[in-house]
């Protein structure tokens, strides 16, 4: 697909902007994002043709805003629903309780 | 001396206008009354209902209609229109042979004389993306499928014409005054993104 | 530029989503900033490709997020700014006192001569400007040629979507001359040349897939154009 992903050549991207002495990860949640994506990917459960293509079909404007590892996160919610493995409801109960265990 | 801290702009959009606003008008850049006039001439003066009396006048003299596809600036002048984002119009047909539909990719291009201001799905991305790569798709979501033997003609407006559609004039309107035949025609058929329905 | 500005043929944005009876404005504030963009321009501040450039140079998240007034919200108070019209520091002060002028209702110094009046809204924008250059220019095209669209990839401000670079087409039929936008974005004059309307095919555009009957006419600058 023609999509916001296809980035080659396009301008007004700004400065590359490198950081300096760069860690592996930038929060926690980054750290539990990676391992949770590893370890579905290792149990085949999607390729990562599906999982890209995830990516590719987030609305453009969200995927510019958004960091990488944000991306991953949106796609494996999208592939895991898209596969069976959990369904939309059952999402949005983890994020009620999440949110209510954190209020708590 | 302390560095100059650098002030946010107003999160609140209105604000930010207003902020502007007031700014130009110390400066004298602007002047108040012509801030009102601009906005009678554009919200209320000017609108889609010129461009459905050039229809309208089209459906009813074979003449104009002639005129007005051969040199569409001088022909709609005839009805009192024109003016910015229309000084070079340009009017295209549709046919039992050829549906024509309007966009601009690149940012908003329209013909203000004769239409008055884009609505915002012109405007955004969706439309300026897809009216290009799958106009049928578009029409269909509108509610319009051309048959595939009929030409479906998209027009980006990448220059300084301005396109408007002459869409077909439906059946059955053959006993109809121009000014009844004008309010059969809606801004959406003069985009290409709807046919006139009949009376 | 490649901007994100330059989407035809983008995948990835959903539906249309017409608003049914979308009325001229949505808010109080955005029939103001019409007005005073529309003020501003008439009176001579900026031209069209300078002002459509500042807007394609906003950051592709913010170009997508923002709504369609506030990017003119935007690049007005910046091109304004390189212009020379005011100062950032000016800008902050209202915002600073809650958007009001200190010196309301007192304008003073070079800008009052350039303020359109409002008894001259009707006759200005009831006539307009055209873009059409009266210059003796010779064309490179007639209609019927055929052409191929230039792979052109300027930084600056173009005319020409990266949908139709590198594409055959024909020529439909010549304009007349006008001002080239390339240039005339960045103060570089108006380099007067011939645009013509040209008819692209679909399927040269998009390949196989597209229908075979359903076309492309797009308007083009010599510049853009080299014969096939």
């Amino acid at each position: 697909m023609n999509g916001i992903h296809d980035l080659g050549g396009m301008h007004g991207l700004g400065p590359v902007n490198p950081e300096s002495d760069e860690p592996v990860f930038h929060a926690e949640w980054e750290r539990r994002m990676f391992a949770v994506l590893m370890a579905t990917f290792a149990s085949g459960i999607y390729n990562v043709d599906e999982f890209r293509h995830a990516i590719e079909n987030m609305a453009p404007a969200e995927y510019l805003a958004t960091s990488y590892y944000e991306h991953w996160l949106h796609s494996l919610e999208q592939v895991m629903i898209d596969k069976g493995q959990f369904n939309r409801s059952e999402l949005e109960a983890a994020w009620s309780n999440v949110t209510a265990g954190e209020a708590a | 001396m302390a560095d100059h801290d650098h002030t946010e702009p107003p999160s609140d959009t209105a604000l930010r206008v207003k902020a502007l606003e007031s700014l130009l008008l110390e400066k004298g850049l602007v002047e108040a009354d012509t801030l009102d006039a601009l906005i009678q001439l554009y919200e209320h003066n000017i609108g889609p209902q010129n461009g459905a009396k050039v229809v309208a006048r089209a459906w009813s003299d074979p003449d104009y209609k002639a005129r007005l596809l051969a040199d569409a600036t001088p022909a709609i002048a005839e009805l009192g229109f024109g003016g910015v984002q229309g000084e070079d119009m340009v009017v295209v047909e549709n046919t039992s042979e050829v549906h024509n539909l309007l966009v601009c990719t690149l940012c908003s291009c329209y013909p203000w004389p004769v239409l008055g201001l884009p609505p915002v799905w012109y405007k955004a991305a969706p439309y300026r993306a897809r009216a290009v790569s799958e106009p049928r798709a578009v029409l269909k979501e509108f509610g319009v499928e051309i048959r595939d033997d009929v030409e479906v003609r998209v027009w980006d407006s990448t220059a300084e014409l301005r396109y408007m559609v002459l869409p077909e004039r439906p059946a059955g309107t053959e006993g109809l005054g121009e000014d009844e035949l004008a309010a059969l025609v809606t801004r959406d058929s003069m985009i290409g993104v709807a046919l006139v329905e009949g009376a | 530029m490649n901007g994100i500005h330059d989407m035809g043929g983008m995948h990835g944005f959903g539906p249309i989503n017409p608003e049914i009876d979308e009325p001229v404005f949505h808010a109080d504030w955005e029939r103001r900033m019409f007005a005073l963009w529309t003020a501003a321009f008439a009176a001579g501040m900026y031209n069209d490709s300078e002002f459509r450039f500042a807007v394609e140079s906003r950051s592709p998240a913010d170009y997508l997020n923002d709504s369609y007034y506030e990017h003119w919200l935007i690049c007005m108070e910046q091109v304004l700014i390189n212009k020379g019209q005011f100062e950032r520091a000016d800008l902050e002060a209202i915002w600073a006192n809650a958007g009001n002028s200190a010196n309301a209702g007192a304008p003073s110094g070079e800008g009052a001569k350039q303020a359109l009046p409002a008894d001259q809204v009707i006759p200005v924008f009831m006539t307009g400007a055209s873009a059409r250059v009266d210059a003796d220019v010779a064309p490179k095209f007639k209609s019927g040629d055929a052409i191929i669209a230039r792979n052109l990839n300027p930084a600056g401000h173009t005319r020409l979507p990266r949908y139709l670079r590198g594409k055959h087409g024909t020529i439909e039929s010549d304009h007349g001359v006008f001002g080239y936008p390339d240039t005339m974005a960045h103060g570089d004059g108006e380099t007067p040349q011939h645009v013509y309307c040209v008819r692209f095919s679909a399927r040269e555009v998009w390949g196989e897939s597209a229908p075979s009957r359903d076309s492309f006419y797009v308007d083009m600058w010599d510049d853009y154009l080299d014969p096939a």
